[in-house]
C-alpha cells in the first residue's frame, strides 16, 4: 500500500522548458515528471541534449555563462529555473555524480567528508557519515583500512563509488547519475547498477545513459529524447516493449543512433 | 625513404644543436663573471660591510642584506595582489569588455620599461605619498614590474586544475569561493608559486627603478626599518663597474655579481625542491 502510494508521488516535475546553449535551442519544451522513489532513465543518441536536461534539475549549466533557460521544473514547491533560486541550496539536496569519476586530490576520507565539511558539521559526526555513506556505496570493505591515502590510487569503479559515496554524504533526496558507467569495465559497471538499485530506496534517481541495456535492466522509468525534444516517456518496460512512436522503436531496436 | 629517415635525423640534430645554445650562453655568462671576480671573492668579501676608501679589505654584506630584503617586501605585496587578480580574471569574470580592459592593461604593464616603473615611483610613492627614498617605496615601485608576470603565471596554473574539480565541488553544494578556497587553490598553489618567485627574482637583478627610490651606494649600517635607503648588489656592481676610481673596482664588480646571480640561483632552486614537493602529491 504504501509502495502505491509512493509510486505515484512526483518529485521533480519539468513543465515547458526550453534551454539555450550559445544562441541555438537545445532543449524543447521539456514536459516530464519524474516519480519519487523510482529510477528514471533518460535515453538518446549523442548530442540529443540528455546531459544537458540533466544538468538543469541541479543548475550545473549554469557555470557557462552562454546558457539561458526559461519555464519551469517545481521541487518542493519552488522552479529551479527561476533566477532567485538558491542554487547552493537545491544542489545540497539534488546531487550529481558525474560521467568520468572526478574525486579531489584529497584522501578518501577527505573526499567524502567534503561536502559536509562545507556545511560546518562536528568531527563525530563526519566521521560517522563517512563510514555510513562508504558503506551505502559498498566501499567501505575495500577501503576502510586505508582511508587516508589518496582518493586517486582506487579503480575507476571504486573512484566512481567514491564520488557515489560523496554524493551520499550530504544526503540528497535527489540524485543525477550523467553516464556513471560509461568509463566502466562490466564488473564495475554491474557493481554499480546494483548499488543503484538498493539506493532508489531512499533516494529518487535520474540516470542518463546511452547503454540501452543498462537502462531496461535498472530503470523504472524511461524518457526517449531526440533532438532535444521528449519522444516518449513511459514506463520502461512499455517503452521497450511497446513503444508508442515508430522513432523510439527505431532507436531501441538499433535501426539508428 | 632511407634518405627521408636521415633528413629527419639532421634536422633532429640542427635543433639540439640550436638548443645547446641556450645552455652555452649561460655558460658564457657564468664564465666570464668567474674568469674576472673569482680572485676577489672572499669570505671578507661576503661578510663585511663596504668601506668606499678601501675595497679590497671590505665587503658588501649590505647591499647583499638590501636585495634580500627589498626580494621579500615585493614578494609580500605583489604575489597576494597577483593571485587575488588571477583568482578573479579565471575564476570569476566573465567574457566581456570589463575583463578585455584589464587583461589589455595587465599586456601593456609587463611593457612598460623598469625605468618609467622608477620614475612613477618617485613621484607618487616618494613624493606624493612622502615614503621618502625607502625600501618601502622601493618595494611598491617594484611590485608594477612583477605583477603582471605573477598575475599571468597564476592564471595558467589556475588553468591546468582540471575543470571536473570545480564541478565536483560545485554540485555538492559549494560555493565557488569555498570551491575556489578548498579545491582550485590548493591544486594551483605550486605553479602559482613558482611564478612569483621567478618574477621577485628578477626584481632583485633591476637597478634603473631602484635608484630613484631608495637604493644608495653607501651605507654605514643596515637598513632598521622599511623607512630606510638601503644598500642593493645591481646598484652596487654598476657604480663598481662604471663609477668608481679604485683600479680594483672592476674585479669587484664582477664578484658582486657572482653573488647576484648566485643568490637569484639559489632562489630559483629553493623554488624547484618546492615545486617538486608540491608536486608529488598530485597524480591526475
Amino acid at each position: 500500500m504504501v509502495n502505491q502510494i509512493r509510486k505515484k508521488e512526483i518529485k521533480l516535475q519539468v513543465k515547458n522548458m526550453d534551454f539555450w546553449y550559445n544562441g541555438t535551442q537545445v532543449l524543447f519544451d521539456i514536459g516530464l515528471d519524474i516519480y519519487a522513489y523510482h529510477i528514471t532513465a533518460i535515453i538518446g543518441p549523442s548530442g540529443c541534449g540528455k546531459s544537458t536536461l540533466l544538468r538543469n534539475f541541479n543548475r550545473m549549466n549554469d557555470l557557462f555563462s552562454q546558457a539561458r533557460m526559461q519555464g519551469e521544473i517545481m521541487y518542493q514547491g519552488q522552479n529551479i529555473c527561476a533566477l532567485e533560486t538558491n542554487v547552493v541550496a537545491i544542489r545540497q539536496q539534488i546531487g550529481m555524480v558525474f560521467q568520468k569519476a572526478n574525486p579531489f586530490p584529497l584522501s578518501i576520507f577527505e573526499n567524502v567528508a567534503y561536502g559536509l565539511r562545507i556545511q560546518k558539521k562536528d568531527e563525530a559526526t563526519v566521521r560517522k557519515v563517512v563510514q555510513e555513506s562508504l558503506e551505502k556505496a559498498d566501499l567501505w570493505g575495500e577501503v576502510h583500512d586505508r582511508l587516508y591515502t589518496s582518493a586517486f590510487r582506487l579503480s575507476g569503479g571504486q573512484q566512481q563509488r567514491l564520488c557515489i559515496a560523496r554524493a551520499l554524504a550530504v544526503n540528497p533526496d535527489v540524485l543525477l547519475l550523467d553516464e556513471p558507467c560509461s568509463a566502466l569495465d562490466p564488473i564495475a559497471t554491474a557493481k554499480i547498477e546494483q548499488l543503484l538499485l538498493k539506493l532508489k530506496k531512499e533516494h529518487t534517481l535520474i540516470i542518463v545513459t546511452h547503454n540501452m541495456q543498462q537502462a531496461r535492466r535498472i530503470s523504472d522509468y524511461t524518457c526517449y529524447l531526440l533532438h532535444g525534444k521528449v519522444i516518449e516517456y513511459a514506463s520502461t518496460a512499455e517503452v521497450f516493449e511497446k513503444p508508442q512512436q515508430k522513432l523510439t522503436s527505431d532507436y531501441i531496436n538499433g535501426r539508428f543512433g | 625513404m632511407v634518405g627521408e629517415k636521415r633528413r629527419e635525423k639532421i634536422y633532429e640534430f640542427m635543433f639540439r644543436g640550436i638548443t645547446l645554445f641556450i645552455v652555452l650562453l649561460l655558460l658564457l655568462v657564468l664564465w666570464f663573471l668567474l674568469k674576472n671576480g673569482w680572485s676577489v671573492l672572499s669570505w671578507t668579501f661576503l661578510s663585511s660591510s663596504w668601506s668606499h676608501q678601501d675595497i679590497t679589505n671590505s665587503g658588501i654584506f649590505p647591499a647583499i642584506v638590501g636585495t634580500l630584503l627589498l626580494g621579500i617586501g615585493v614578494f609580500l605585496f605583489s604575489v597576494p595582489i597577483g593571485i587575488a587578480t588571477a583568482i578573479y580574471l579565471q575564476e570569476y569574470a566573465k567574457d566581456g569588455i570589463f575583463t578585455l580592459i584589464i587583461t589589455l592593461t595587465i599586456r601593456n604593464l609587463a611593457g612598460v620599461p623598469s625605468i618609467i616603473y622608477g620614475v612613477f615611483g618617485l613621484a607618487f610613492f616618494v613624493w606624493f605619498l612622502n615614503l621618502g627614498t625607502s625600501l618601502l617605496a622601493a618595494s611598491f615601485t617594484l611590485m608594477g614590474m612583477t605583477l603582471p608576470w605573477i598575475i599571468s603565471t597564476s592564471q595558467e596554473a589556475l588553468q591546468m586544475v582540471p575543470h571536473s574539480f570545480r564541478e565536483g565541488s560545485l554540485a555538492l553544494g559549494a560555493t565557488p569561493w569555498q570551491t575556489i578556497r578548498k579545491v582550485v587553490f590548493p591544486s594551483s598553489l605550486s605553479g602559482m608559486l613558482t611564478g612569483s618567485i621567478l618574477g621577485v627574482s628578477r626584481a632583485m637583478g633591476e637597478t634603473a627603478p631602484i635608484i630613484m627610490v631608495g637604493a644608495t651606494f653607501f651605507m654605514p649600517y643596515l637598513p632598521t626599518s622599511i623607512f630606510d635607503k638601503f644598500m642593493a648588489l645591481p646598484y652596487h656592481l654598476f657604480i663598481l663597474a662604471a663609477q668608481h676610481s679604485s683600479p680594483y673596482a672592476r674585479q669587484y664588480a664582477f664578484a658582486t655579481g657572482i653573488v647576484l646571480i648566485g643568490l637569484i640561483f639559489i632562489m630559483n632552486l629553493a623554488m624547484f625542491a618546492l615545486r617538486y614537493r608540491l608536486r608529488r602529491k598530485k597524480v591526475w
